[in-house]
């Protein structure tokens, strides 16, 4: 038997097995179990593998991650977690900052940096910090190798402050008091991560700006919008489409990408024909290999943007391809009446857990 | 120095068994390798693979041939759909060989340095053991004894790596 090359192996073969696979593959011997638990080999891995997840709450609260794999939804999971009004406030390689209460009751407010694929989490010491309660973001710092938690804190005397949580050091530090940015939209938005940057859009002094926090030195800079798009229409939000950071107009359709980071003039607007014929309401919009997806979202809403419960029409999350013009078969799994969508995520085999062994 | 017209120019290709392979300079090309070799002026009339054989080499110059009569991506824009819808279907079917020689043709590929096939042949293996136990990839891949885990080891990372077993 031939002996192939380590390289080869580890970054042709390794690098495109499923999450699951090399978790399992770890149990083969020692040099796998050493090879496929390397630091490096897991952040090629998940570039490598580039697979999204889409995370859906059904009606019984169940949390299911779909898969989105060569422009078909395939199999679903049922995940072990239960926690009432999850919610995903931003995600970076593979991991996700989660938040929700662990009692029916309202009570047990947890925030958890988890992996959606090996189910790894840590419960941060932030949920019972008074200071945290605000918007937050979430994201990768290559600097420091940390991952981040930035909170701009809505709570009473601490209004304005800002604050970063570090999971490499367990330790928070205040970056600023008394921040000019606010989140005029009252709608919390969590911070789109591109580029070792947190991006939201606030307001100072009620004009609406694009806001960089940037994870690597904690200051925050403003983002030239394309003179064409207006900030303050409640349709407009921020996405990351591959690495790059994106406004999307989720009623026009509009999408401007920017294609050169912190270059007004690299925005550039990308032309979705059609979209006002594709039947769906506030679509989510994503990238997979160089293409420009949206999910389709007729969820529970009505008309106004209320959430309706009992809507005959479920969720039905179709993908629409805007180069090839077409909508992939979701039909089997329609029948799930997944009721919110929540959020996505990459397959990753990163570990939120970082070494406190001395 | 070959007399004949560019266009028609011969390689001969010698494997570890001895058998000798007259190929089109355009199919041998494919490799990388074979082309530096060529450049550079270092190719004889025949180049001795000696670490390939026959059975491996032949399939190796069935893939080249496809490959180098289709249609380059850079050569123009708008490729005919068909030829790309031909050359995955040729692919695919070329990939339906043994993992031995599935294994061979890698090791080739990688010494002729032949990109697109060490591609073809990492993805098959992917698929192949993707749905695989840990005992099956064991087999298949002929894993060293002496490399296995202790037991307790062994149950210490399937602890650890349970999320992957369910």
């Amino acid at each position: 038997m031939p002996i192939i090359p380590q390289c080869i192996i580890t970054n042709h073969i390794f690098c495109r097995l499923p999450a699951k696979s090399v978790g399992r593959f770890r149990c083969v011997s020692k040099e796998w179990l050493s090879l496929l638990t390397e630091p490096q080999f897991i952040q090629t891995h998940q570039k490598t593998l580039n697979t999204n997840h889409f995370l859906f709450e059904s009606n019984d609260g169940s949390l299911y991650s779909v898969p989105y794999n060569n422009h078909e939804l395939v199999s679903l999971t049922k995940l072990p977690f239960k926690l009432h009004n999850f919610r995903i406030d931003g995600s970076a390689n593979g991991l996700v900052l989660a938040t929700g209460y662990k009692n029916l009751n309202g009570k047990g407010w947890t925030v958890l940096a988890l992996n959606l694929t090996t189910k790894d989490y840590v419960e941060l010491p932030i949920a019972s910090r008074k200071d945290f309660f605000g918007f937050k973001g979430f994201g990768y710092d290559s600097v420091s190798d940390d991952y981040k938690v930035v909170v701009f804190s809505r709570f009473e005397h601490y209004n304005g402050d800002v604050y970063v949580y570090s999971l490499r050091t367990n330790t928070v530090k205040q970056v600023m008091s008394r921040s000019p940015y606010f989140d005029d939209r009252f709608c919390w938005p969590a911070g789109v991560f591109v580029n070792g940057f947190l991006h939201w859009i606030l307001g100072i002094d009620c004009k609406p700006v694009i806001v960089a926090f940037s994870l690597a030195d904690d200051k925050l800079s403003e983002l030239p919008p394309p003179n064409e798009v207006d900030l303050s229409d409640f349709d407009t939000k921020l996405v990351a489409l591959g690495e790059k950071l994106a406004i999307f107009n989720e009623v026009k359709g509009d999408i401007w990408l920017m294609n050169e980071y912190g270059l007004q003039k690299s925005w550039t607007k990308i032309v979705v024909d059609g979209f006002n014929e594709i039947p769906m309401y506030k679509p989510i919009v994503f990238y997979d290999n160089g293409k420009v997806l949206f999910l389709r979202r007729r969820e529970g809403w009505n008309a106004k943007g209320n959430i309706v419960l009992n809507s005959p029409d479920p969720t039905v999350p179709g993908i629409y391809d805007v180069e090839e013009q077409t909508f992939s078969k979701t039909s089997h799994i329609s029948y799930m009446k997944m009721r919110y969508y929540i959020g996505a995520y990459a397959e990753s085999l990163v570990s939120p857990k970082f070494s406190t062994s001395i | 120095m070959s007399t004949s017209s560019s266009s028609s120019k011969k390689i001969v290709l010698k494997s570890a068994d001895n058998e000798t392979f007259e190929i089109d300079e355009i199919v041998a090309l494919e490799s990388q390798a074979i082309k530096n070799m060529i450049e550079d002026e270092c190719a004889d009339n025949v180049i001795p693979l000696g670490n390939i054989d026959s059975k491996t080499l032949s399939k190796i110059i069935e893939y080249c041939k496809k490959h180098a009569e289709s249609p380059k991506k850079d050569d123009n824009a708008d490729i005919d759909e068909k030829a790309v819808e031909d050359l995955k279907s040729f692919d695919a079917e070329f990939a339906k060989v043994d993992m031995p020689l599935i294994q061979d043709i890698l090791m080739a590929a990688n010494f002729l340095n032949i990109d697109n096939l060490i591609g073809l042949m990492c993805r098959t293996i992917a698929d192949r053991i993707k749905g695989k136990t840990p005992e099956e990839i064991r087999k298949i891949l002929n894993i060293n004894k002496n490399d296995l885990l202790s037991p307790e080891q062994e149950a210490k990372a399937r602890e650890e790596n349970s999320w992957a077993f369910d």
